[in-house]
């Protein structure tokens, strides 16, 4: 587990009758950059919430830096940095206020973040907080965790706001920091072409319940489409078949694992193979929530989790 | 030495990084010993993850494309031949399969596909 | 830190209201110079505008200075600080008293100054000695009020609304006790008057153990609650 920056296991948590997350899993390692995917709604700011202690689970197990999340609040909060969904700080400090507020908080502080953040980022430290724009709101909370001198840190959408120049500042910043002092990064979004950039590792997460995790490489390495021609072609769905589509006596498969030799046992069975390729990100997004929607939607069994096992 | 990568293709980062270093190579524009930038360098101009650069050039240095000096920089290797013919012909044959599906469908004679080919690997040679 | 932020939120307030506490009681003198009204009534006035003033200063700084992080939305920034929430709630509420005490002190300060400048025997204040336990049954009331404001404010969350709550309570609970009094004819204990057969000390302590509870009580809310 101490190899993990974040353990997840079984995690649930309701809101009244609403089951905002569903056993979830997760699995972090340490120094990575992993990208939390998942549409608006998906469960990923409760996930979050249970990480730092704001919100408790219904339950399930969280770790985060080998430490329980139910005993150890305060030794985790004091390794990890958080920005939050809600860009809100308080709103009559200044940026350099808010620096002063937060240093004293955290031994790890790092002042030489500050300044060079700061620059790079170009904030105005002396406004208050409430006249800065989105923009910039979002660049002083980015700039406070940074300085933290974190083990960990945790990012609820950090892109909102933030115009794509702005938006690649902070991925460069992050996936940069990341390396430097072997801090692990968690960030969630629905932005898939910024955790495409800079994520190691992608877990997705729909309806409160993780769709697949596993490494971003392998996934473009792993997954396949393959549209194929024939008759009496197999229509099961498996692990390793994500889904069936049939039109006449047209197939198209999408693969979750060993795509090419599929794609061969097809043909030695008589099919027509017509294309073999690698899927974008986006569309094995696509694939999974739309599964995902038949699954809970009762037209088929459980949705079987994908996960890489090698780290 | 130039590189580009699209993070939201179907290829992994990595693999378009060694790639572009292999074509590079290939072309003449990359010479023996000559210098790649550091890791931390590339990063930070692609933009991108240290970790997936980190990964190109370990799988360029496990094919014995470029070799690290300890003290640092990384450098074009000899080009030591570490693979066996076998393995060097199976990593060749998509390539091909792609190039002869491609023909075919053309409509192309199979003269003209190999002709094409031919005239590739005279445009290598001229680099070299 | 927290206590630099919780004095920051405040301040505006407490200067206000410092400067206000130390200027009308002599303000007032000057105005009734030559009226007579000073010596009169000076020790009455004075009691009773201690008393109003603190009650003010109670409300106000709870309704501001109690963990207004869940109105202005910053909750999430507090509470993923490594502190107690506990921790949070005692060092807004110890703020806000310790503003409340320097208003008093100084406005007790003016007060006995005043009075003193204006009495006949300067050696003998009037404040010393028949209004002193009244100004201290203030003091105990304003120190309830504001640990009662400053926990309805905490535990739900609003400036506003737990200002609204404390002052219902304060001004219904006289009437309630009434009530009760009339149909069950049970006495219940209004603050900060003696309860029971206690005595003044006693009683007051028990009152301020009372506020002290209130402070407790939004601890556990707050402890428990979800952001």
């Amino acid at each position: 587990m101490s190899e993990l920056a974040i353990g997840v296991s079984g995690l649930t948590k309701m809101y009244g009758r609403l089951l905002a997350v569903k056993g979830l899993n997760l699995n972090v390692p340490r120094g990575s950059i992993y990208g939390f995917l998942g549409r608006n709604g998906a469960g990923k700011t409760s996930t979050i919430k249970m990480l730092l202690g704001l919100t408790r689970p219904a339950s399930g197990s969280a770790h985060v830096l080998g430490m329980d999340v139910h005993t150890s609040r305060l030794p985790i909060l004091r390794r990890t940095a958080f920005v939050s969904e809600k860009k809100n700080l308080p709103p009559s400090l200044t940026p350099a206020e808010l620096v002063r507020f937060s240093r004293g908080f955290y031994p790890t502080w790092l002042d030489k973040a500050v300044e060079k953040y700061a620059r790079l980022l170009e904030i105005p430290m002396g406004q208050r907080f409430e006249r800065l724009s989105n923009g910039n709101q979002t660049k002083v909370f980015l700039l406070l965790a940074l300085a933290q001198g974190a083990e960990l840190l945790i990012l609820d959408e950090p892109t909102t706001a933030l115009d794509p120049v702005s938006v690649d500042q902070l991925l460069r910043v992050l996936a940069a920091d990341g390396a430097d002092r072997g801090t692990t990064v968690f960030f969630s979004s629905h932005q898939l072409e910024e955790v495409e950039q800079i994520a190691e590792h992608v877990g997705m997460i729909e309806g409160g319940r993780l769709l697949m995790e596993s490494r971003l490489d392998d996934v473009k390495n792993d997954f396949r489409v393959i549209t194929a021609a024939g008759s009496d072609l197999p229509r099961e769905i498996s692990s390793q078949v994500l889904s069936v589509e049939v039109k006449e006596n047209f197939y198209r498969y999408v693969i979750a694992k060993d795509g090419e030799s599929y794609a061969r046992d097809l043909a030695r069975n008589g099919a027509t193979v017509t294309h073999v390729a690698a899927l974008r990100l986006r569309e094995i997004f696509l694939e999974l929530v739309r599964k995902e929607k038949l699954c809970t939607s009762g037209n088929a069994g459980e949705t079987p989790v994908l996960s890489s096992s090698s780290f | 030495m130039m590189f580009h990568v699209n993070p939201s293709s179907g290829v992994p980062i990595y693999v378009q990084i060694e790639t572009q270093v292999k074509n590079a190579i290939a072309a003449g524009a990359l010479k023996r010993d000559q210098a790649l930038p550091s890791v931390r360098k590339l990063a930070s101009d692609l933009g991108i993850n240290p970790n997936t650069v980190a990964r190109a050039y370990q799988e360029l240095e496990r094919d014995g494309v470029i070799a690290t000096v300890p003290g640092g920089g990384t450098y074009v290797a000899e080009n030591v031949p570490r693979l066996l013919k076998s393995e060097k012909l199976r990593r060749l044959q998509p390539y091909a399969k792609q190039l002869a599906v491609e023909g075919v469908q053309l409509g192309l004679t199979d003269e003209e596909i190999l002709w094409m080919l031919q005239e590739e690997l005279e445009k290598l040679g001229v680099h070299k | 830190m927290y206590l630099w932020k919780c004095w920051r939120d405040t301040r505006s307030f407490f200067l206000v209201f410092l400067i206000g506490a130390a200027i009308v009681m002599p303000v007032a003198a000057v105005v009734c110079k030559g009226t007579g009204l000073v010596q009169e009534f000076g020790a009455d006035a004075f009691q009773a505008t201690f008393g109003l003033l603190l009650i003010a200063v109670a409300l106000g700084l709870a309704a501001i200075g109690a963990i207004h992080e869940f109105g202005d939305k910053t909750a999430h920034f507090l509470f993923t600080k490594p502190r107690t929430r506990a921790y949070f709630v005692w060092v807004s509420w110890s703020v806000g008293l310790g503003e409340l005490l320097a208003i008093a002190a100084v406005n007790f300060l003016a007060g006995w100054l005043t009075l003193l400048r204006f009495s006949k025997n300067p050696l003998h204040s009037p404040v010393i000695g028949p209004i002193t336990p009244q100004l201290i049954e203030d003091l105990i009331m304003a120190i309830y009020t504001y640990s009662l404001a400053y926990s309805l404010t905490a535990v739900l969350r609003s400036g506003l609304k737990g200002l609204g709550a404390a002052l219902g309570i304060v001004f219904g609970l006289p009437f309630l006790a009434i009530a009760v009094r009339w149909r069950w004819h049970i006495n219940l204990p209004i603050p900060t008057s003696p309860i029971g057969h206690l005595s003044l000390v006693a009683s007051d302590l028990t009152w301020i153990f009372i506020a002290l509870l209130f402070v407790f009580g939004a601890q556990v809310v707050i402890e428990r609650g979800e952001v």
